[in-house]
């Protein structure tokens, strides 16, 4: 789980969990932001991944 | 004379419902521990949640090799990382008790740790805010 994707996953999670759960107040809405959000981080970080490697390599 | 009632939840509160702790009280808790602002609010579900995730991320950071920082003025960088860690008082005080988070520079993971003991502290200041605005019934419970 010390891979940089295995980090990235853990932060991701840790992060929707937290924000879906504080703005929204019934279960299924924050499990639903918390996925946008988890979702939202990972291919974010995958985008900006790939510009970066393109752009830079 | 009676003053006109406030809108907002507050107003909404019956006389059987139970006396909660104050603003200040429920940010000072939050501080202390993360998620002792819901409990003291009446919202033990989402405290739980917040106890678990916040002080998970802050013991990841630390496993990770992250370093719990020294609140240095003359470095603005070091002082706000510092700050962030602060803000979950408990798990920072065992952890420096305990001779923790001295900061392993050569671990491929230092900076993923010191990533996660700062957002832990950052996220735990808006669990604290949350808390304080549903003190204060600037939010509906």
């Amino acid at each position: 789980m010390t891979t940089h994707l295995g980090v990235m996953l853990l932060y991701a999670a840790a992060i929707a969990v937290v924000f879906g759960t504080l703005l929204r107040d019934d279960t299924p809405s924050q499990v639903r932001l918390g996925l946008r959000i988890f979702l939202g981080l990972v291919i974010g970080a995958y985008v900006v991944g790939w510009i970066m490697y393109v752009a830079f390599a | 004379m009676t003053a006109p009632a406030r809108s907002g939840a507050r107003a909404d509160r019956s006389p059987a419902a139970p006396a909660r702790p104050g603003p200040a009280a429920t940010v000072v808790a939050a501080w202390l521990v993360p998620g002792a602002g819901h409990v003291l609010q009446g919202q033990s579900r989402k405290a739980a949640v917040f106890a678990v995730t916040l002080v998970a991320m802050f013991v990841l950071g630390l496993a990770f090799g992250g370093r719990l920082f020294a609140l240095q003025p003359g470095d603005p960088l070091v002082f706000l990382a510092a700050l962030a860690e602060w803000a979950v008082l408990a798990p920072r005080g065992v952890a420096m008790l305990a001779g923790a988070g001295r900061g392993d520079v050569v671990a491929i993971t230092y900076e993923y740790g010191n990533a996660f003991l700062i957002a832990s502290g950052l996220l735990n200041m808006l669990v604290a805010l949350d808390a304080r605005d549903l003190a204060s019934g600037r939010k509906a419970r």
